[in-house]
C-alpha cells in the first residue's frame, strides 16, 4: 500500500506536466487568434510528419527523401477524387490512404535493399515520379495546383480538435511501435545490419514493414496539410518538403521519441516567423543546419537529457 | 528516319557534354571523401553568374569573352570548391556509413545558404546573354541545320573526356588518384598526400562544374533556382554509373543524354515531363539489377 503510494507520488510531477500539456493544448483555441491558431494546426502536422520520418531516419538511420512523394500522393487522390466524382470526403481519404500504402509496398522492396546515400537517392527518384506526374498532368493542375475548401475560417476551432486527437492518436501508435520488441530490431538493424542478419532476424522484411508504416503515417500527415491549407500542388511532393521535417529532427535530436515534437514545433514556428519578415529564409534553414550538423549533431534533447540525468546524480 | 535518329544522337551527345562535365566532380569528389556532395549543382550555377557578371562589367569582345567563359568563370568557382572542402574536412571523420547521410544534410544545408547568397547577389531575375559570333549560326548536316553550339558542346565534353582519360591512367598522378580510391589508408602509409590529391580533386571537379555552369547559361539561361533543376539529373548519371568510378561517368553522362533526347523525339507528344519519366526508369531498372551502378567499386 505504501510501496503504491510511493510510486504514485514518484510518478506525480510527470503527471502534472502531462495534464498541463493536454490542458494547454485543449485551450488553445480558446484564447489564441485565427491567425496564431492556424498555424498551430500546420505545427501539429508537421510534428505528425517529423515523427514518421523520424521512424525511419532515427531508428533505422536511412534518410527517405521519397516521403514527400507519399505526402503528395494522398493529398493528391483525395482532392481529384472529390474534385471529380461525387465521393464523399471521408472514403476519398480512405482511397488516398490506400493509393499511399499501394505505392509504398510497391516501392519498399526496391528502396529497402538498398542502404545509405543510395537508400536516399533512390527514394527520391519515386517520390520525384509523384511530383512530376502531378506537375505535369492538366487535371491535376500542373503547376499551379487545385485550390478546393472543405472547412471555412469559422470552423477553424472545430478541425483544430480533429487535427490533435487525429494526431495524438498517431503519435501515440508510433509511441508504442517504437517501444516494441519490433522496434528493437529495427534499432540494431540501423546500429549494424550485417551482424542482425547473422543472428537469423530477416532484415529486409523489417526495412519494408517500418518503410510502409513511416509512409502510412506521412500520408495521413499529407491529408490534413492539404485540408488546412485548401490547396494542393507539386511541391508538396517535392522532395523540398522534406526539409521541414528533417531539420525538424536534426534539431531536436534523432532517434529520441521526443526529438521530432519539440525541435518541429521550434524549427517551424521559427521558420514561419521568418518568412514572414524576409523572403531569404533560405539562410536561416541552411545556416541551422550547418551549425547543427558541426556543432551539435546529437540535437537538442539527447544533450538536455544528459544534462538532466548528471544534476539528478549530483543532488543526493 | 535514320538520318533523325543520326541528329537526336548529336544532340543527345551534346546534352550528355553538359551532364559529364556536371556529373564528373560529383563522382570525384565521393570517391575521395565518400562525400555526396548536394552543393555541386550550386557550383554549376555559380559557373553561370560569374559568367555572365564578368561580361557584363569586362564586355563581350571576342577572344577575352571565351578566355572569361573557358577559363576565369570557372577557375573561380575552383575556389569555391575549395572552400568547400575545408568546411567539410572536420564532417567526415567517422565511420563510412555515419559520415556518408552526414555529410549528405550538411551539403545540403551549404546549397540552400549559397541559393540564398545568390538571391541576394544577383535578384530572383533569370539572367541570359547574347550568343558570340562564332557559334551563333549553324551547320548544316544530313540537310538540317543544326546549331553551332551544340558542336562546340560536343568537342568540348569529348576533348575533356579523353583528356580525364590520360589524366587518370597515364600520369602519375592519376595513378596515385585510382590508389587513394582503392584504398585511403593504405595510400597515405604508402606516402601518398591525401590532403593535397582530394584537393587538387575537388579544385577539378568544382572547375568542371563551372565550365559546364558557364556554357550553359551561354545557350540557355541562369537563375538561382538552376542548382536544384541540375542536381537530380547529375545524381542520377553518377549513380548509374557507379559512385566514384570515372569510367562510370562517362558512360552514365552520354547514356542519359542519349536517352532523353531519343525519348524527346519518340514521344514529344506527350510532353516534356516524360524524358524524366524515362531517366527515373532507367535508374531504377540499373539499381534493381546493380545496385552499386553499373561500374560500382571499379575506377
Amino acid at each position: 500500500m505504501v510501496e503504491g503510494f510511493r510510486k504514485f507520488t514518484k510518478k506525480f510531477p510527470q503527471l502534472i506536466l502531462w495534464f498541463i500539456l493536454a490542458a494547454f493544448l485543449l485551450l488553445l483555441p480558446t484564447f489564441l487568434p485565427l491567425y496564431y491558431l492556424i498555424h498551430s494546426i500546420d505545427v501539429i502536422i508537421i510534428i505528425l510528419f517529423a515523427v514518421s520520418f523520424n521512424l525511419l531516419y532515427g531508428y533505422m538511420k536511412e534518410i527517405s527523401f521519397g516521403h514527400a512523394g507519399f505526402f503528395g500522393l494522398g493529398a493528391y487522390t483525395m482532392v481529384a477524387l472529390t474534385k471529380y466524382t461525387e465521393v464523399n470526403l471521408f472514403i476519398a481519404m480512405a482511397i488516398g490512404m490506400l493509393f499511399v500504402l499501394l505505392y509504398a509496398l510497391l516501392v519498399s522492396p526496391l528502396v529497402t535493399r538498398l542502404s545509405g546515400i543510395f537508400f536516399a537517392l533512390c527514394s527520391l527518384a519515386f517520390g520525384e515520379f509523384i511530383a512530376i506526374i502531378v506537375w505535369s498532368s492538366r487535371d491535376l493542375g500542373g503547376d499551379v495546383g487545385l485550390h478546393f475548401s472543405f472547412i471555412t475560417l469559422k470552423e477553424m476551432k472545430i478541425f483544430y480538435y480533429i487535427v490533435l486527437s487525429i494526431a495524438s492518436i498517431c503519435i501515440i501508435a508510433m509511441y508504442k511501435i517504437v517501444n516494441s520488441p519490433f522496434s528493437l530490431a529495427i534499432r540494431a538493424i540501423g546500429d549494424n545490419m550485417s551482424r542482425v542478419e547473422c543472428i537469423g532476424i530477416k532484415v529486409l522484411r523489417y526495412r519494408m514493414a517500418i518503410f510502409i508504416i513511416s509512409a502510412a503515417f506521412t500520408g495521413i500527415a499529407g491529408l490534413l496539410y492539404s485540408i488546412l491549407h485548401g490547396i494542393v500542388h507539386p511541391r508538396i511532393a517535392s522532395w523540398e518538403m522534406v526539409t521541414s521535417p528533417l531539420v525538424g529532427t536534426l534539431l531536436g535530436g534523432a532517434g529520441i521519441f521526443s526529438g521530432p515534437i519539440i525541435g518541429t514545433a521550434i524549427y517551424y514556428t521559427l521558420y514561419w516567423k521568418i518568412g514572414g519578415i524576409t523572403s531569404h529564409w533560405e539562410y536561416f534553414t541552411g545556416g541551422l543546419i550547418v551549425i547543427l550538423v558541426i556543432f551539435l549533431p546529437k540535437g537538442i534533447m539527447p544533450t538536455f537529457y544528459t544534462l538532466f540525468k548528471q544534476k539528478l546524480k549530483k543532488e543526493p | 528516319m535514320l538520318e533523325d535518329i543520326a541528329i537526336q544522337l548529336l544532340f543527345g551527345l551534346a546534352r550528355g557534354s553538359t551532364l559529364f562535365l556536371l556529373a564528373v566532380g560529383l563522382s570525384l569528389i565521393y570517391g575521395m571523401l565518400n562525400v555526396l556532395n548536394f552543393a555541386h549543382g550550386v557550383l554549376f550555377m555559380l559557373g553561370g553568374f560569374f559568367a555572365v557578371s564578368l561580361l557584363s562589367v569586362l564586355g563581350v569582345a571576342q577572344p577575352a569573352l571565351w578566355i572569361i567563359l573557358l577559363l576565369i568563370a570557372p577557375f573561380l568557382v575552383s575556389l569555391v570548391g575549395v572552400g568547400f572542402k575545408f568546411l567539410l574536412t572536420p564532417v567526415v571523420k567517422g565511420p563510412r556509413e555515419i559520415t556518408e547521410v552526414k555529410t549528405l544534410i550538411f551539403t545540403i544545408g551549404l546549397a540552400m545558404i549559397f541559393s540564398a547568397l545568390a538571391r541576394t547577389i544577383w535578384g530572383a531575375d533569370i539572367y541570359s546573354f547574347p550568343k558570340p559570333s562564332l557559334i551563333a549560326g549553324s551547320i548544316n548536316v544530313l540537310g538540317r541545320a543544326i546549331p553551332a553550339y551544340d558542336f562546340l558542346l560536343v568537342g568540348l565534353g569529348l576533348g575533356i573526356g579523353i583528356f580525364l582519360i590520360l589524366l587518370f591512367f597515364k600520369t602519375p598522378t592519376g595513378v596515385l588518384t585510382r590508389a587513394y580510391q582503392f584504398d585511403e589508408r593504405i595510400a597515405a602509409a604508402m606516402g601518398v598526400d591525401t590532403g593535397r590529391l582530394s584537393l587538387i580533386m575537388f579544385a577539378l571537379g568544382s572547375f568542371l562544374a563551372g565550365l559546364g555552369g558557364s556554357l550553359s547559361a551561354l545557350v540557355g539561361t541562369v537563375e538561382f533556382l538552376t542548382w536544384k533543376k541540375v542536381i537530380l539529373e547529375a545524381f542520377i548519371v553518377a549513380i548509374i554509373g557507379g559512385l566514384g568510378s570515372f569510367r562510370g561517368v562517362l558512360l552514365g553522362a552520354f547514356l542519359i543524354g542519349i536517352i532523353e533526347s531519343l525519348v524527346i523525339f519518340f514521344f514529344a507528344r506527350f510532353g516534356p515531363w516524360i524524358s524524366w519519366i524515362a531517366i527515373y526508369t532507367v535508374f531504377v531498372i540499373v539499381l534493381i539489377f546493380r545496385p552499386k551502378g553499373i561500374f560500382g567499386g571499379r575506377f
